[in-house]
């Protein structure tokens, strides 16, 4: 419960940061926003696997479609499926260290603007990657990754407790 | 273990990942299908979300504002100063011009009156917004401004700024909308170059969009009566926007390999740069276009 309650405050924070807080401090249309429920997905994703991971990606995609898309389900089922791999690949990998995370979300943004660019400009016949490589994808994923540096040790830290209250409540009754 | 262990740890019934996948795999499939085919995604259900966190938008905007405010006001005082000197300047050379232009005034009702779309631009009404929240993404450049359905706005209504066209919006919620922007990759206007009276397609660009331009394109010009510095205004065939708003300039020009038509670049009107407030247009081209054809039989 206190998990649902948590991951439900912190993807919509991170909607808010991502769509309205970002023009704080620039209100240019065409800066570049980073990608805060990505790192959260992510993260959770690593930490508790790939149920988390693609039921965060699906919510997280959710609220985007419902509020910017044209059509609903689009970000939903990519961020979904995002979420799900990323759960299962890093399985095995130790959970306690920074550096663990930061090349899963940098290369995790960079497989999720690629696809967008496939889905929403390449099928459109834009067919200047390079520019959309210099100009979108890799500013994004640069600031998403400087900026997962800040979030996710609060996000390790967070699990840490829920993980150790669910631990000493199941021994309670042992 | 006893049946109250068991309670009281929360062991539930859970569905395995890969089937959770599967199931909403086909959940989003669905959506897809039935909000790109059908209207249910102007319904309550799918707009109370952004309804529900508007208000929290609006707040952070205000506090952005709040703390920009405060960076200009510590901002140098000194050349505040200078700029109010040449400032002062300014009016006196503004007041000499004013009563020129007080006199040209009258010529220019009486023409306003002969070139009719203007002065119905002029008189349209029109509601004042502010932008809470852009795209999520980078890819694209819809908005959301913090007026909806209750102030009376509906889809496809116009958008302005300054003195340009914003875009129009995509979509509403009770105390919401969403504004689709002329610059964004997928927006497509139909305009008309204002000196030659030619009709071209303006479409945003991303590529372009780096530079402040956009792109227009399908011009038929034979006679290259279309130069550089021309201006485009929407154009009276379109069916989503108002006749004769101020889209951009012309910047450059080019013959199109199939030598019929031009394509070229344009820099918008409106300043997308800094766009904090917009004024959104309450008449509809498809009213606008009901009265006149509705005055028209009679």
């Amino acid at each position: 419960m206190k998990r649902f309650l948590f991951y439900t405050f912190a993807m919509l924070i991170s909607f808010l940061l991502q769509a309205s807080a970002v023009r704080l401090f620039d209100t240019d249309m065409s800066g570049v926003t980073p990608n805060f429920l990505l790192i959260l997905i992510v993260a959770f994703a690593v930490m508790r696997g790939d149920r988390t991971g693609l039921l965060l990606g699906f919510f997280s995609g959710l609220l985007i479609d419902l509020v910017f898309g044209n059509f609903v389900g689009y970000h939903a089922a990519m961020l979904m499926f995002l979420g799900f791999f990323v759960g299962m690949l890093c399985m095995s990998l130790p959970k306690d260290s920074l550096l663990v995370y930061i090349p899963i979300v940098a290369v995790t943004d960079l497989v999720f603007e690629f696809l967008n660019y496939v889905f929403m400009f390449l099928l459109r016949a834009r067919f200047d990657l390079g520019f959309y490589m210099r100009e979108v994808i890799v500013p994004e994923v640069i600031l998403t990754t400087v900026i997962s540096l800040f979030i996710i040790p609060f996000y390790i830290f967070v699990d840490d407790n829920f993980s150790y209250d669910e631990l000493r409540r199941a021994k309670k009754f042992v | 273990m006893s049946p109250v262990i068991k309670k009281s740890t929360g062991v539930r019934f859970s569905i395995p990942g890969k089937y959770l996948l599967f199931i909403l795999s086909i959940l989003s499939v669905v959506l897809i299908l039935a909000t790109s085919i059908t209207d249910i995604g102007q319904s309550r259900v799918f707009t109370s979300v952004e309804t529900a966190l508007a208000p929290f938008e609006r707040g952070l905007t205000m506090a952005g504002e709040w703390l920009m405010d405060r960076r200009e006001i510590i901002g140098d005082i000194r050349s505040l100063q200078a700029e109010n000197e040449e400032l002062k300047r300014q009016i006196e050379a503004l007041t000499t011009e004013n009563i020129y232009l007080q006199q040209d005034e009258y010529e220019l009702m009486n023409l306003r009156e002969l070139y009719e779309l203007d002065a119905q631009y002029q008189a349209f009404e029109k509601t004042g917004a502010k932008v809470i929240a852009k795209d999520a993404g980078n890819w694209y450049h819809s908005f959301l401004i913090d007026k909806g359905t209750d102030d009376g706005i509906e889809i496809d209504m116009n958008v302005i700024a300054g003195s340009g066209l914003v875009g129009r919006i995509s979509a509403t919620g009770t105390n919401w909308a969403r504004v689709q922007a002329i610059i964004s990759d997928e927006a497509a206007v139909s305009g008309k170059v204002l000196s030659a009276s030619e009709n071209l397609i303006v479409s945003g660009s991303l590529e372009r969009y780096k530079d402040g331009k956009i792109t227009w394109s399908k011009l038929v010009d034979p006679g290259d009566k279309v130069s550089v510095g021309d201006k485009i205004v929407t154009s009276d065939i379109s069916d989503k926007y108002l006749p004769g708003i101020l889209i951009g300039y012309i910047s450059s020009i080019q013959q199109d390999p199939n030598n019929l038509t031009k394509s070229g670049e344009m820099v918008p009107a409106a300043s997308f740069d800094h766009l904090s407030e917009v004024l959104v247009i309450l008449t509809m081209k498809q009213e606008l276009s009901a009265d006149v054809s509705g005055e028209l039989q009679r």
